[in-house]
């Protein structure tokens, strides 16, 4: 699915410079669920946004699908992006001004998809996040769990191969935490890649693969069985 | 996709409440203030233009030159020219004489002195304004057949037809019948002139023919239509064989006097210097550049405003806009959905605006004494630069937001980490621009207003105040018998003094001569404005005497009696008044050395010329406005060409008084309407164009400043919110509240003191060529500088203070929780 070389990813202010990622390899493969752990400041989110394609690494090398993502132009990762990758952040990240449906809908807004079609897949993500029957709620009016399934159901609705989670149990108490990542290992085994970074150990358990970081550098890997 | 941006648009704009009716009302007022503004200044510049063939019709004016003199371009024109101008340029189609004039006016037992226009047969074939009823097969073809306006006709016919009626018109002491053969649609509110009756003009009707038929008499208007418009350019260049032709004498008698005729469109006459006058309230092209430029400068705060408060609502949409591109949106996209909203809001406010100007216009033609009318549709209606205004507010509006959020990184975005900091000295700069203009707009207000004051309480040389005038003593049935009416009046009780004059308060003549003085060579000889008076002129009009003696009835050389031939009056000489600003003639600004010394004026049939000798000088007198300049003058007593007379009284009302003198009128004259005036009144009529001017930008300068205030309002709320969290450490450290209200109160005050200095030196500019147009001004003090300075300052501070204390009074934990 996806391949990281050498890949440098550094921030600069006027005084300090900070290097989030040093040198890292990875190679994920359609169908994995790869956790990323670390302390704080490790360079997981980081990772994340890089591999999201919302950052761009200083030096080494990104391949998406065969494709050269260093290369390309912010309109181009764009759309490479809406049409393979969905996200879940720890802030749920929902847009105030819309309701459920709508923000579900957003996903498929920037996709050439008609509306009645729209309506049907929106509805179908509801139903998989089991919220359809908050749809005209706006996000105000949710509770955390709740706000995070509606993220989930944007995530999905748009049908991507791969999805990011940055900390999507971060926000939420143990009960709605596990919701999510049963969610998320359905999504899993339905064939979808997942890609997500947690703190919690009892969490990154439900990946297949986890790779630990540590000051921007990949220090182990640890594979285990479905 | 575009539902989903109007949704959202909506949604956001009604989730924050302040930003969005501030920025609604802010703009709809700005619109508003503009639309009025826009549509006043096109009544303005198009004058006449609805007359059919405006660009072919041209009045005929005068231009005249003194040897080492300015050009000097009249009004009107000699009402000798137009016959033999049509009979010399075949470009000429048709002319008119156009004389304005007063008549009193008889139907059934009603009687009115109505102003007239004298016109001759070609009226209708040069202007061509539209019948409603009658035809102008007869009108003005046959003497009494006349025209009215449908205004006229109401008024006094009622639901009656005009036509056929007949009116009783006094002319020459003669009352005549007079019918009414059509009825001319009203003339619209821009046209320079209001036709209500208009009668053939008959040369041995009007005055003295031998004064009204001079080629210098400036005082009528001729009217021209040319078979084609560049033909003006023909006539124009064909006026020095014409001048030579048919006026050598004029041109020979006073050595390099240049006199021609010129033709200028009628449809640039409104706004032209000097203004025309056969012009109602004349226009002024600086009035009209100014307001203009006063309505673009509010437009421009409003925008400013609506910029400042969108880009200050970046930060709070920049989550969603990395949302959406995490979801794949493409920086067009999001740049279409900012501008959409943005002209969405525009459309909204521009709606609202209109709303106002309907409910504002009665108000605003009151205020400037206008009849304009809103027109929705076409060209001319305000739907057009209404659309203008929406989108270019919306576009400009949303560019800025539109172009940042669009260029933000996504993870930036959704993180909160994109930087504020260019958008904030953007913000900056606006608050500076506007503040700049609404002070410049203080202080013009300030100083114009200080002007009028000024000059409604300057000096005028005279006492205005317990003075009544009576007109039309011109009159034939009165001329005769002023005398006797002088006479009369003298014994009415509380009359203190009584005069007549050629020329008074009320009116706008002026006679001119060349002064000869000894040892000045005659090419070199300057202008003196001649004043015929009767006796008693100083005392009734309260002037003051600075050396020698008012003139007086036992010296026989004071008096120009009537029987007096021009040859006896060169042989004889005469004593004369001069003012103040005449002793310059004479070499001298010490009034007693004046006295006895002469000058000389053409007074013979063949340029000889009468000797005048000084026996008093007094101050300058400033009959009209203080705005006038005191033009040097002499004053004679010669009651030939008295048109009024001045009675001043004490101890009794001007009401009462006005009413005795009605009494002793009408037991003179019981078939001639009494028409007086209180000059004090009168006068106040000449400061009402300034006084209008001030109400104009104390409005557009009240408006401007509540804007900025909004504006900034705004702004210090989205700052207030945006520092909500360096609040609550600061507090947590120990910061009181009027630490933090210092804190923001002094972020806002330095765009408003840079503004302020930038306002300054524009304003001083602007109004140093302002107060050069007036003879007698204030000088320009630091005082309306620091005032309006301080005003806005004062208002900014009251603007943004009262909701720093609402934050700043706030609980650290609350504010830290904030985030």
């Amino acid at each position: 699915m996806l391949t990281l070389k050498n890949l440098s990813k550094v921030y600069r202010t006027d005084t300090v410079q900070t290097m989030a990622l040093r040198e890292v390899n990875l190679e994920i493969k359609s169908g994995e669920f790869t956790a990323i752990m670390g302390p704080s400041g490790c360079g997981k989110s980081t990772l994340l946004n890089v591999i999201g394609m919302l950052d761009a690494p200083n030096s080494g090398e990104y391949w998406f699908l065969e494709q050269d993502v260093a290369r390309k132009a912010e309109t181009d990762l764009a759309k490479l992006r809406k049409k393979h990758i969905g996200f879940i952040f720890q802030s749920f990240n929902l847009i105030d001004e819309l309701t459920v449906a709508e923000n579900i809908e957003l996903a498929l807004l920037y996709h050439d998809i008609p509306a009645a079609e729209r309506k049907t897949r929106v509805e179908e993500a509801m139903d998989k996040v089991g919220i359809g029957h908050r749809a005209k709620h706006m996000p105000s009016q949710l509770s955390g769990g709740q706000q995070q399934r509606v993220a989930v159901g944007r995530a999905v609705v748009a049908k991507p191969a791969m999805i990011l989670a940055d900390e999507p149990t971060g926000n939420l108490d143990t009960s709605h935490g596990e919701e999510v990542m049963r969610m998320l290992r359905t999504l899993n085994d339905d064939g979808t890649t997942v890609v997500m970074v947690t703190h919690t150990p009892h969490h990154a358990d439900y990946a297949r693969r986890i790779v630990n970081l540590i000051d921007g550098q990949i220090v182990s890997e640890s594979a285990r069985a479905a | 996709m575009w539902r989903n941006y109007l949704i959202i648009a909506a949604r956001s704009l009604a989730k924050n409440r302040l930003f969005t009716a501030l920025n609604l009302i802010g703009l709809a007022v700005g619109m508003a203030a503009c639309l009025l503004i826009a549509m006043w200044v096109r009544n303005e510049t198009t004058y006449d233009q609805w007359l059919p063939n405006a660009d072919r019709i041209f009045v005929v004016q005068g231009k005249t030159q003194y040897p080492g003199k300015d050009m000097e371009i009249w009004s009107g024109s000699s009402a000798v020219m137009l016959p033999l101008l049509m009979q010399d340029f075949p470009q000429i189609e048709a002319g008119t004489r156009l004389i304005r004039a007063s008549r009193a006016i008889r139907f059934g037992t009603r009687v009115e002195n109505q102003p007239i226009f004298l016109a001759d047969t070609g009226f209708f074939d040069v202007l061509g304004i539209p019948l409603v009823e009658g035809s102008v097969e007869k009108v003005l073809k046959q003497p009494d057949q006349i025209a009215v306006s449908e205004r006229f006709a109401r008024k006094w016919f009622g639901a009656a037809s005009a036509i056929g009626q007949t009116l009783t018109v006094t002319v020459k002491g003669e009352k005549r019948p007079y019918q009414v053969a059509a009825v001319m649609r009203d003339t619209p509110s821009n046209s320079s002139m209001e036709f209500d009756v208009v009668m053939l003009l008959n040369e041995k009707d009007f005055g003295d023919p031998a004064r009204t038929m001079q080629w210098g008499n400036f005082s009528g208007s001729s009217i021209v239509k040319l078979k084609d418009a560049s033909d003006a350019a023909q006539v124009d260049a064909g006026a020095d064989v014409f001048i030579a032709k048919h006026a050598p004498d004029l041109v020979k008698v006073e050595d390099g006097f240049y006199y021609r005729p010129r033709l200028k469109n009628i449809t640039t006459i409104h706004l032209q210097t000097p203004p025309a006058s056969i012009s109602r309230p004349p226009g002024d092209p600086r009035l009209v550049a100014s307001i203009g430029a006063t309505g673009l400068l509010i437009l421009i705060i409003a925008t400013i405003t609506y910029i400042n408060l969108a880009t200050a609502r970046v930060s709070l949409r920049a989550r969603e806009v990395g949302l959406r591109k995490t979801l794949g949106a493409e920086r067009h996209q999001l740049m279409l959905q900012f501008l959409v909203e943005s002209t969405l809001l525009a459309a909204l406010a521009g709606a609202l605006a209109l709303a106002i100007v309907e409910l504002c216009l009665p108000a605003f033609n009151a205020l400037l004494a206008q009849k304009l009318v809103i027109q929705y549709g076409g060209w001319q209606g305000v739907m057009l630069p209404l659309l203008v205004m929406v989108a270019f507010v919306g576009v400009i509006g949303g560019w800025y937001p539109a172009l940042v959020l669009a260029r933000l990184r996504p993870r930036e975005a959704i993180t909160g980490q994109h930087g504020g900091a260019s958008g904030a000295r953007l913000r900056q700069l606006l608050v500076v621009g506007q503040f700049s203009i609404a002070v410049l707009l203080m202080t013009c207000m300030a100083i114009v207003y200080a002007q009028v004051l000024f000059m409604r309480s300057a000096d005028m040389g005279y006492r205005p105040e317990g003075l009544i005038l009576i007109s039309a003593t011109q009159r034939v049935e009165v001329r005769g018998r002023q005398q006797n009416l002088v006479d009369v009046i003298k014994r009415i009780p509380d009359v203190t003094a009584t005069t007549r004059s050629q020329f008074d308060p009320t009116g706008n003549g002026l006679w001119r001569q060349q002064a000869f003085l000894p040892g000045v060579p005659d090419s070199q000889a300057p202008q003196i404005s001649a004043q015929a008076v009767d006796w008693d002129y100083v005392k009734t009009y309260g002037g003051r005497l600075l050396a020698g003696r008012d003139l007086d009835q036992q010296f026989s050389n004071d008096n120009f009696p009537e029987n007096l031939t021009p040859e006896e009056v060169v042989k004889r000489g005469g004593n004369v008044l001069v003012n103040r600003a005449a002793l310059k003639f004479f070499n001298t600004s010490d009034p007693r050395t004046a006295l006895g010394k002469t000058f000389q004026v053409n007074a013979g049939p063949d340029g000889q010329r009468a000797t005048y000798t000084l026996v008093g000088v007094i101050d300058d007198i400033r009959l009209r406005s203080a705005k006038d300049e005191a033009l040097p003058s002499y004053y004679a007593r010669n009651v030939e060409e008295m048109t009024s007379v001045a009675v001043r009284f004490q101890g009794v009302s001007p009401a009462e008084m006005t009413a005795r003198l009605e009494g002793a009128w009408k037991q003179l004259f019981p078939d001639s309407p009494f028409i007086s005036s209180l000059v004090d009144t009168a006068i106040e009529n000449y400061y009402q164009d300034e006084a209008r001017r001030g109400s104009l930008f104390a409005l557009f300068a009240g408006i401007a400043i509540v804007l900025c205030a909004a504006g900034l309002y705004g702004l210090a709320v989205f700052t207030a919110e945006r520092r909500t969290k360096e609040i609550g450490i600061r507090k947590v450290l120990g910061a009181s509240v009027i630490d933090i209200v210092k804190l923001l109160v002094w972020q806002f005050s330095k765009p408003v003191i840079i503004a302020t200095l930038i306002a300054w030196p524009l304003a001083w500019w602007f109004m140093r060529e302002w107060l050069n147009g007036f003879n007698v001004r204030i000088a320009l003090t630091p005082v309306p500088f620091l005032a309006a300075g301080v005003l806005a300052m004062v208002i900014a501070w009251l603007t943004v203070t009262w909701h720093a204390m609402r934050v700043a009074r706030m609980s650290p934990i609350h504010a830290l929780r904030h985030e």
